[in-house]
């Protein structure tokens, strides 16, 4: 009886591998060998088990579970929310194949809410496109949990996978931002005028190419925008500003003074409301709300939301300054209240409504 | 008795128990990190991965019938994404060699059970410390983290017989200090 014969004894029965006569033999060795014992209790009491954990250790770990649970949500809805995407090919769509991409859309639309679950698409390509129709919103979920909500008539272009050193995005309309918090990648909305750089935030961009300004307006963290024509110029936002961006400044300078024209941006705190009162995201609730803004601008919302064109037949209607709120009405009732409170007519001839002077 | 707590554990996460999970998670959670840490130097990107991998055990909780030992399933999961995300980062081979910095927390249970003196225990846990790094992780899974020799094996790769070989030059190291007092 040898201590190696011993020790594989030991070795058999810690690694679970021992057989039942093996087992009795190693009792069998330490009843007659008090000395082998003692390695045999060290070992055992070596056995650390994980510390009890404290209400610190506990609190953190149900931290982190919800942290999993979110990625979970997040994950699962990335595969049953995603829209019918369309594929970036290249070239450019001609009239026919625009009109066709528009029907496809309402018809996908139509499908998606008939059968929640649309199979996740196999696409080769990186880049994908979505172009919302009027009259509609479409909530997306992306590759990192980031949720974004875009407004009618907007185009929005994302990876499949966010797998660059930088989350890069970008948008043609307006959208309500939800990015999850990824400090060593961080999340850059692209815009005609400017670049949204956010590591972890709740924001809005409003980026309507035919809009007269450009606004990204932050609710939680912190933003980083860089202006496209003065890509040194860096401009940080804190919760509750808005930073807007004149879409034409060179006419406007002209029109104006050289001087003025240096003005191409400027940060504006938002009043101080209710959340159900800011302006900047009442259309996540499809409501538009207005304080004396200009008839002009309430008019692009109104065709956005209704899908529905405006025409104005006097032109100083136009400037007209109108506050109101319409949230779930038929664009006919939202008339006739608009009509009570300011003096104009209104006409519909199929999907146009025209305004005038009265 | 923990492993059937486990295979219990995921078999009911199989069927959509988010409780299951839950304690699954807090159950597993510290060790999991701590045998990443042996292969990243990184305590927050252990962490991630480990919780990542959570993330895609329920995400894949359909497919759980098929595995057969969870425990050794979750720990492989573990050795392959410390790998895949060293590979990234091609420190692998560097790190081979770090592997000895891994962190051994010897916690000495109950001290009136203890029967040695202090001075023995700094010389135990000195010996223990002193290992040759994988003969110091195979030790620790098989203490630690409860594994079998077998899986052990299967974890990381290696043959039943060169597991047993490190125990025993483990258990050998261990008693040398014993004796020699």
């Amino acid at each position: 009886m040898s201590k190696s014969r011993f020790i594989d004894l030991m070795v058999k029965s810690m690694g679970k591998a021992a057989t039942e006569a093996e087992l009795a033999e190693l009792e069998l060795f330490l009843e007659k060998f008090p000395d082998y014992k003692r390695l045999h209790q060290l070992t055992d009491e070596l056995k650390s088990d994980i510390p009890a954990t404290g209400p610190v250790a506990e609190e953190e770990l149900n931290k982190n579970l919800d942290n999993i649970w979110t990625k979970i949500k997040a994950a699962d809805d990335a595969v049953d929310e995603q829209p019918e995407p369309k594929v970036i090919t290249g070239f450019r769509w001609g009239w026919a194949a625009a009109a066709a991409a528009v029907l496809l859309f309402a018809f996908a639309g139509v499908f998606y809410t008939l059968s929640k679950k649309t199979p996740p698409q196999l696409v080769s390509v990186l880049m994908q496109q979505i172009k919302v129709p009027l009259g509609t919103t479409r909530h997306l979920v992306l590759g990192d949990g980031t949720k974004v909500t875009l407004n009618a008539g907007s185009t929005f272009t994302y990876p499949d996978n966010f797998d660059k050193a930088t989350r890069d995005v970008s948008l043609a309309g307006e959208g309500f931002f939800e990015v999850t918090k990824n400090p060593k990648r961080p999340f850059l909305v692209h815009t005609n005028k400017f670049t949204v750089r956010v590591l972890g935030t709740v924001f809005n961009v409003k980026a309507y190419n035919n809009d007269k300004t450009t606004e990204t307006t932050l609710l939680q963290g912190k933003v980083q925008v860089q202006l496209t024509n003065s890509p040194e110029k860096t401009i940080i936002l804190v919760p509750n500003e808005k930073l807007i961006v004149v879409n034409q400044p060179a006419k406007a300078a002209a029109a104006n003074n050289s001087k003025q024209g240096k003005i191409e941006y400027q940060v504006a705190a938002l009043p101080d409301v209710k959340p159900e009162e800011v302006k900047e995201t009442a259309w996540l609730d499809k409501r538009i709300l207005f304080t004396n803004d200009p008839f002009e601008d309430v008019a692009k919302q109104i065709e956005r939301k209704y899908n529905v064109q405006v025409v104005f037949e006097s032109a100083d209607l136009k400037n007209e300054q109108i506050s109101g709120l319409l949230d779930k009405e038929s664009l006919q009732t939202a008339m006739q209240i608009m009509v009570q409170t300011t003096p104009f007519k209104y006409r519909f001839e199929g999907n146009v409504l025209y305004l005038s002077r009265k | 008795m923990k492993h059937l707590e486990i295979k219990e554990l995921v078999s009911f996460i199989h069927n959509n128990d988010e409780e299951a999970f839950n304690k699954l998670y807090k159950l597993l959670v510290k060790k999991l990190v701590q045998f990443a840490f042996s292969f990243l130097d990184d305590r927050a990107i252990c962490e991630e991965i480990v919780n990542d991998i959570f993330v895609n055990l329920w995400l894949n909780r359909h497919k759980l019938n098929v595995v057969y030992n969870p425990k050794v399933y979750l720990y492989v999961s573990v050795k392959n994404a410390c790998l895949n995300y060293n590979r990234g980062n091609n420190t692998f081979e560097k790190r081979k060699e770090e592997l000895s910095e891994i962190h051994y927390e010897i916690q000495s249970p109950d001290p009136s059970q203890l029967l040695i003196g202090k001075e023995l225990t700094a010389r135990i846990l000195n010996a223990v410390n002193g290992l040759p790094p994988r003969c110091k992780l195979v030790f620790k899974m098989v203490k630690e983290d409860d594994l079998s020799c077998n899986e052990v094996a299967d974890i990381l790769g290696l043959s039943n017989k060169t597991v047993f070989g490190q125990l025993r030059i483990a258990l050998e190291k261990l008693d040398e200090a014993l004796v020699s007092r």
